[in-house]
């Protein structure tokens, strides 16, 4: 995660010809000596320029625990973009970060240069119907942004300056964690294939989509209405406020495609829709397509799966 | 003290009601929980909304109905434009005017997704936050909150006041809150001015600027649609879209 976020951070500065500073938590200790010095030059390898070393990062990564931190941080830096990574704890840091700074705060963009070398911050809203474009030369105040891993690390000179801030100070007293449990549906974010009943999957056709899982070398998911009605488990359950996907194959059986279910899935999933109704909104979304009642089209899509080419 | 939650009408486009969605699923999370914690504190849940009243009205009797003591609209000019910053600057003089110590709110909308009103509300109110809450109960004086982090569900003590940022609740069907609600509410919607919060949307007004411009997305897209099945297989593969360990 650290590197590619890194590696993007490294991009962006070049293109607005600025330096590049990685700020790492390290264990208590780990901020001085050898180790400091081999982080660092692995920071620098990955594109970084500067790398601030903050001792003792508390649990969870959480505002509470990290921000006050970051934040003297930022102030002593005074970075016109901060980048945070689109994890739970960059999401709860992030947009919190931005209104101390008073920034501008954008959640995953995608990250492209003009021909000036100007940075634009583009995404996708309403249903991918609109974007919102931000450009970062065009502000007066910094931006803050969260960033997903999947973007390829740079190269850097295999060396970075250690930047001592002397923030650590005392830190702020965590919260009391007074339980953890996993998460039952875990293999679901870490999935490359997911195969996801809508609610227009009938509780006998549900073999069918976890053959068709079991086939792609997947996990089942469903969304909200499938999941109510029992046919997944609520902790499979995908959508905005669920749980946000991030695959490279997406498999929608049955489902319309409304806001609340794609606003979960990355932009950059490669979605096959199969829905009865030809003018469902999933099949805008997605790039491939059958149309047709799921009892007929899954058996045949099991079948020409199962018959190796 | 009050719990305050913050309820937001989707939105199928900009100013535009979603007439299929009304509570977006972290919404109604929220006011799931934020009921359910007032019951607990044995307090009135006020709803706050943001926005128009040809928009939020309907929300906010929705709030009213599944058991929040009273409802308070704010608008003003340019309301809808702001940033997330200047939504939450008229979010936390709400918060104020109502005096809640505990709020309550969806921690994404279906239609922005930007998932920042929270943290930003946190930090104009001085107030402790979370995102990603799957649960929240009393614990003595302070709550126990369930945060989902990667692959974990951990649970934090926090003191109140503190901003909770809810998921969606658990799918069980219906999309009404399980909180206790009274037997009817027949209570008026409070429609607030930014005026009456001490706020000027001239003030605000620049906020709008960092929101970034919309733009219509380029060119519809539509899927290749397959006649059957073996010809989609048979694509896939050779563009290799399956993944090797196809099986």
């Amino acid at each position: 995660m650290a590197l590619a976020i890194l590696g993007e951070g490294r991009r962006i500065a070049s293109s607005l010809g600025g330096a590049l500073y990685a700020v790492a938590w390290v264990a208590p200790g780990a901020d001085v000596g050898t180790p400091a010095q081999e982080l660092a030059a692995a920071l620098g390898g990955g594109g970084a320029d500067r790398v601030v070393l903050v001792a003792g990062p508390p649990r969870p990564a959480l505002w509470v625990t990290r921000g006050a931190l970051l934040a003297r941080v930022c102030e002593q830096v005074r970075p016109s973009l901060i980048i945070l990574p689109s994890d739970a704890g960059g999401r709860d840091v992030a947009p919190r970060l931005a209104a101390r700074l008073g920034a501008a705060y954008v959640a995953e963009p995608v990250v492209e240069t003009g021909p000036r070398g100007e940075v634009v911050l583009t995404r996708a809203v309403y249903d991918g119907e609109l974007w919102r474009r931000l450009q970062l030369d065009e502000l007066d105040q910094a931006a803050v942004i969260t960033l997903s891993a999947d973007r390829p690390a740079a190269h850097g000179a295999d060396e970075a300056e250690l930047v001592a801030l002397g923030v650590d100070g005392a830190l702020p007293a965590a919260p009391l964690i007074v339980g953890e449990r996993a998460d039952a549906g875990e293999a679901i974010d870490q999935a490359r294939v997911l195969v996801v009943a809508g609610a227009g999957v009938s509780a006998g056709a549900m073999p069918l989509v976890e053959r068709l899982a079991a086939l792609l070398g997947g996990e089942v998911a469903g969304t909200r209405g499938a999941c109510a009605r029992g046919l997944v488990a609520p902790d499979r359950e995908i959508g905005v406020g669920a749980r946000g996907v991030h695959p490279e194959l997406y498999v929608v059986c049955g489902a319309s495609g409304s806001n609340a279910h794609l606003g979960a899935v990355s932009l950059d999933a490669e979605i096959i829709a199969i829905d009865r109704d030809p003018r469902a909104p999933i099949f805008r979304a997605a790039r491939w397509g059958l149309v047709g009642a799921l009892e007929d089209v899954l058996p045949a899509l099991v079948a020409a799966l199962e018959a190796r080419p | 003290m009050t719990v305050a939650i913050l309820v937001r009408r989707a939105q199928a486009r900009p100013g535009q009601p979603d007439d299929d969605v009304v509570l977006g699923p972290c919404e109604r999370g929220a006011l799931t929980i934020g009921l359910a914690l007032a019951h607990e504190l044995a307090t009135d849940a006020v709803a706050i909304a943001v926005g128009p009243a040809r928009r939020e009205d309907k929300v906010l009797a929705m709030a009213l109905r599944a058991g929040c003591a009273r409802a308070v609209r704010v608008s003003g000019e340019g309301v809808d434009d702001l940033d997330y910053l200047g939504v939450a600057e008229i979010v936390a003089a709400a918060v104020k005017k109502v005096g809640a110590d505990v709020v309550v709110c969806g921690d994404r909308s279906v239609d922005e997704r930007l998932g920042a009103l929270a943290p930003a509300a946190a930090e104009l109110l001085a107030m402790p936050h979370v995102t990603a809450v799957r649960g929240a109960r009393l614990e003595g004086a302070a709550l126990d909150v369930d945060h989902h982090a990667s692959g974990r569900i951990v649970t934090l003590r926090l003191a109140r006041p503190v901003v909770l940022a809810v998921c969606a609740p658990p799918s069980r069907g219906g999309d009404a809150p399980s909180a206790p609600a009274p037997p009817a509410a027949a209570q008026a919607i409070v429609a607030w001015e930014l005026e009456d919060l001490g706020l000027d949307a001239r003030r605000l007004a620049p906020r709008k600027a960092l929101a970034g411009r919309l733009r219509p997305l380029r060119g519809s897209r539509q899927a290749t649609i397959f006649g059957d099945a073996a010809e989609l297989v048979e694509r896939l593969r050779r563009e290799r879209v399956l993944p090797e360990s196809e099986s």
